[in-house]
């Protein structure tokens, strides 16, 4: 890959979100949050910066290419962007993940806010109740709203994610149950790439909240994934606090050490809500009995809460070329007609049903037939939208976990040779060249390795501390380029696309890393 | 029927120079060879044996022919790393011979012929054990002229005879190793996560890849999870499909099934229900060769962590793969904790070695396989250096999961006995003329990073 000494030498930090915590500066720390900055860092900036190396999405020659439109007639088409606002002024859509050590009760927390809100009837509590009580798990029984496979059922453990929606005063919510348990990382992380916002919920009770703060727990992993996944506001539900007596001193002593973790973690301390919870016995989730000593606190979760409405959406890349990475698909259509169906989230831009989109890699054609977002029948559906779609004209087969949708007219590039900026976590051996690692990106993962170690940096000041170091020790920021093992994968560079711009990199159960993509070295496969 | 009683023969009495001196009988390996080719009496058999050594004959001046035996696949890739450049092969071949008779017509007519050629170049594919050795003709043959070119395929079964004009350590110690029976042992491993799974041959030098099976399963959605539940099903018995194809319980003495979560005894459970279904004895007969093994993930790496599995450790009779694997840890631990003891890449090694600090030089095979001697003998050298001075040294297979992540960390690798921090430094001085390139390079992303806030 040739360098181009910047004859589009402009500036790459007008889209970059940044972290500095010092809390008088709330209003640029918004913009940025809301990717709106025009804001420039303070931090040093490259003198040079060298071209994007040419980024297909950026220099493919403008091909006259038949609009995707162009087989809806005129009279029927939507015009999204008019429609979006019109929405977006009633209520926003957020993606909100679930996240939590392994049976911090996270499932059963949610499934009893669902039932709380009417979500889920009387009916079908009752008979989880039953059922539950006869495997001997009666405690489970509002977990099972969300986990509904037998095997989640019958080992008391959330597998997979589980998508629900609900609806509180100015927001539409859609909820992504992930698991906790360290095996199921991978499903967790293709969860949290859709979030926006999460809650973080742990385990109060003596012993448990520190097995999941320490070493081997699954907080502090969580925590640092959705961080790195872009997540900036974050609820934090001490759960199970009724076993504790309602005691302060434990929510406080928990809300200190976590607290500290996560502003380490690049969390801001004002978006961050702290909230004393009992999944189990719903208290504080909806409405909260007087006796409880912490009546001080805010009830939260509820329709009239101000946590859940302070959220605020982020800034949605609408005029960008259409992206979904596909998150699951299956044979026959939305109800039972033919064809294929599509579910994720739509990454960038806007689609509209009977637009013509293309399944990166292969290339293949499809025509949007139908499409649901947040499980209602929709015509049009836009960047942050957790949507299921129909595709007529593509066969299942050109489809995988990593495929992403795009528009015709710009389709995102496939590489497998990239360089990226990564973050190392806390790990145990350092990272060499040649470091096999597993890499995750959206809801795909592949095996890759690190094939070299370019510079390490001081993430403060961006200046190269190091070059062609011999290896990265743990919390240092570097530029490394990464092959992957077996095929190439869609992949953009952060620059042109937040989501599809962020990878996270595992060895042995473990998240070694996570990194953003600067550089796409190779195309195609 | 006669050259398979020859065969037989040859199996027996191992030290018979007659079956390896047939080059001149060529009359008679016309006949009987192309009789043999078509018995698949040959191909049928899978010995569990090792190679076996025929002859070796070294002179003091390290020149010399070795005659062997191969009869498994790993055999090959034994072979595969002992041929070199500029070696001499003489093995049995078939070569396609064109006539022109008086009057103009031409007739080909393919002949089987005991051939030495001088190796120019060697390809091995470790899935079908196929080696192919190219190089010019240097012996006399009635229908081949010198110094054309022949490709032999190397058959198992079949002797072989290499002469080197240097027999190093590391080529000799592949020789015995490679004739070594207690070693073997085969196991077959299925690491595998919801969708994908890995079918694979473990054997004490080679990690093939038998099939990857890759199936995507609907994930479960709200109210309806059968979508999931059948494309589970379908999983599963991809992977069984492939289990019954692959692996041969005759030759194993183990089957891992590894994976993160269930899937390992959801796995195993759908295994024996189908076999009970089917009645499929063998499966039944060799249940207890089936293992459970947890690792993280359903890509081939994590092969890395079912061997050091104590309970895999036990079932593998040689236990070479593991300690590699573990000697490559030790490595990472020291660059961590103690960055001035732990040194990669040649350069860095050969002046640790040269100090002899080294204590454990881990290497790959691939560096001796390089076709360029000068290369081999610097290696060779390193690691006799080493040895003289008390260290171990272990020869990473490339074919393994650790040997192609070593590979990529140059091949070459040491932990020290002591501290050598100015190695690191030398050499930042003499690298100093690259700088301004990687300057430019990561400058652009360095905006990215903040983003992480980490």
């Amino acid at each position: 890959m040739t360098k181009k000494p910047s004859s589009q030498a402009k500036s790459i930090d007008e889209d970059v979100e940044f972290l500095e915590d010092d809390d008088d500066n709330q209003m640029d720390f918004d913009m940025a949050a809301l990717n709106l900055g025009e804001k420039k860092t303070k931090t040093a900036k490259p003198k040079k910066v060298s071209s994007m190396a040419s980024t297909p999405a950026n220099s493919q020659p403008s091909s006259p290419k038949v609009s995707p439109l162009a087989k809806i007639p005129a009279s029927k088409r939507v015009d999204v962007e008019a429609e979006y606002a019109k929405r977006s002024s009633e209520k926003a859509k957020l993606n909100m993940v679930v996240i939590g050590h392994v049976d911090a009760g996270k499932s059963t927390l949610m499934g009893h806010f669902l039932y709380a809100l009417g979500q889920v009837s009387d009916k079908t509590i009752k008979k989880y109740e039953r059922e539950a009580q006869k495997i001997g798990k009666s405690s489970f029984a509002y977990a099972w709203v969300l986990d509904e496979t037998g095997e989640e059922r019958s080992r008391g453990i959330t597998m997979d994610i589980a998508t629900n929606h609900f609806e509180t005063k100015s927001k539409q919510f859609t909820l992504l149950d992930a698991p906790g348990h360290r095996d199921f990382i991978p499903n967790m992380i293709s969860g949290a790439a859709q979030a926006d916002v999460a809650i973080l919920v742990v385990d109060a009770t003596t012993g448990e909240f520190e097995a999941g703060f320490d070493a081997n727990g699954q907080t502090k992993e969580h925590a640092l994934l959705v961080r790195s996944l872009g997540v900036q506001q974050m609820i934090v539900a001490v759960n199970k606090l009724d076993v504790m007596d309602w005691s302060e001193a434990r929510f406080e002593e928990i809300k200190a050490k976590l607290g500290t973790f996560l502003v380490q973690a690049g969390f801001r301390k004002s978006k961050l809500y702290f909230v004393p919870v009992s999944g189990l016995t719903g208290e504080n989730l909806v409405s909260r009995s007087a006796d409880t000593p912490l009546n001080q606190c805010e009830p939260f979760l509820i329709y009239e809460s101000r946590f859940l409405d302070q959220f605020e959406p982020p800034m949605r890349p609408l005029d960008r070329p259409f992206r979904m990475a596909v998150s699951d698909f299956f044979k026959g259509g939305i109800g039972s007609s033919s064809g294929v169906s599509v579910a994720g989230r739509i990454d960038a831009g806007h689609v509209q049903v009977g637009e013509q989109v293309v399944a990166i890699p292969g290339g293949e054609t499809g025509i949007v037939k139908t499409m649901q977002v947040n499980d209602e029948t929709a015509n049009w559906g836009a960047a942050g939208d957790s949507c299921l779609m129909t595709l007529t004209g593509l066969d299942i087969m050109q489809l995988s976990s990593g495929t992403v949708l795009c528009t015709p007219s710009n389709v995102v590039p496939v590489t497998s040779h990239f360089e990226a900026q990564i973050v190392v976590f806390d790990i145990k051996v350092p990272i060499t060249s040649g470091f096999p690692v597993i890499l995750h990106h959206q809801s795909l993962n592949e095996p890759a390795s690190v094939v070299k170690l370019v510079a390490i940096i001081d993430k403060s000041t961006g200046e190269i501390i190091k070059k062609n170091p011999r290896h990265l020790s743990k919390g240092s920021t570097a530029t490394v380029r990464i092959k992957l093992a077996n095929r190439p994968i869609p992949l953009e560079t952060f620059k042109d696309n937040k989501d599809l711009g962020r990878v996270m990199l595992r060895k042995g159960g473990e998240t070694v890393a996570a990194g953003v993509v600067t550089q796409i070295l190779s195309f195609g496969s | 029927m006669r050259k398979v009683q020859t065969h037989r023969t040859a199996r027996l009495d191992l030290v018979m120079p007659k079956v390896v001196l047939q080059a001149g009988e060529l009359d008679a390996a016309k006949t009987t060879g192309l009789q043999a080719c078509n018995d698949s009496y040959v191909l049928a058999e899978q010995p569990l044996t090792a190679m076996k050594l025929v002859k070796k004959a070294i002179e003091k001046d390290k020149s010399g022919y070795v005659t062997l035996y191969p009869e498994e696949l790993e055999d090959m890739w034994h072979v595969y790393n002992l041929i070199q450049k500029d070696d001499q092969l003489k093995a049995t071949t078939i070569r396609r011979i064109q006539s022109e008779s008086s009057t103009g017509s031409s007739s080909s007519q393919r002949v089987r012929l005991t051939l030495t050629i001088l190796v120019e170049t060697v390809d091995f594919d470790p899935q079908a054990g196929l080696l192919r050795i190219n190089g010019k003709v240097s012996s006399e043959s009635q229908y081949v002229k010198m110094n054309s070119y022949h490709t032999i395929d190397l058959e198992l079964n079949r002797n072989f005879t290499l002469f080197k004009n240097e027999w190093d350590t590391i080529a000799l110690e592949r020789v015995e190793d490679a004739c070594d029976i207690s070693k073997q042992a085969d196991v077959a491993a299925i690491v595998c996560q919801e969708g994908l799974a890995n079918v694979c041959l473990l054997t004490q030098h080679m990690t093939i890849v038998r099939q990857r099976i890759e199936s995507p399963i609907p994930r479960k959605r709200k109210g309806s999870v059968t979508n999931y539940e059948k494309g589970l099903v379908r999983f599963y018995d991809q992977v069984y499909q492939a289990l019954l194809r692959h692996v041969n319980f005759d030759i194993v003495k183990g089957v891992i099934i590894a994976s993160p979560g269930f899937v390992k005894d959801q796995l195993y459970q759908y295994i024996f229900s189908q076999a009970v279904k089917t009645d499929n004895k063998l499966l039944m007969e060799n249940r207890s060769k089936f293992l459970l093994v947890h690792c993280s993930s359903g890509h081939k790496h994590s092969l890395q962590e079912v061997m050091q599995d104590d309970s895999v450790k036990s079932k593998l009779a040689d236990t070479k793969a593991a300690r590699e694997v573990a000697a490559l840890d030790r490595f990472y631990v020291m660059l961590n904790n103690d960055p001035d003891r732990a040194f990669y890449g040649f350069k860095h090694v050969s002046k640790a070695g040269e100090r002899g600090a080294i204590g454990t030089l881990l290497v790959t095979d691939d560096l001796f396989r390089s076709a360029d001697i000068a290369t081999r003998r610097k290696y060779i050298e390193l690691v006799e250096s080493v040895r003289a001075t008390g260290g171990t040294v272990f020869v990473f297979s490339t074919l393994h999961v650790s040997g192609e992540q070593l590979n990529q960390l140059t091949g070459v690798a040491a932990i020290l006995t002591f501290p050598l921090p100015d190695i690191e430094e030398e050499d930042d001085f003499e690298e100093n003329g690259t700088e301004d390139e990687v300057a430019n390079e990561t400058s652009e992303g360095v905006g990215a990073a903040n983003d992480l806030g980490l």
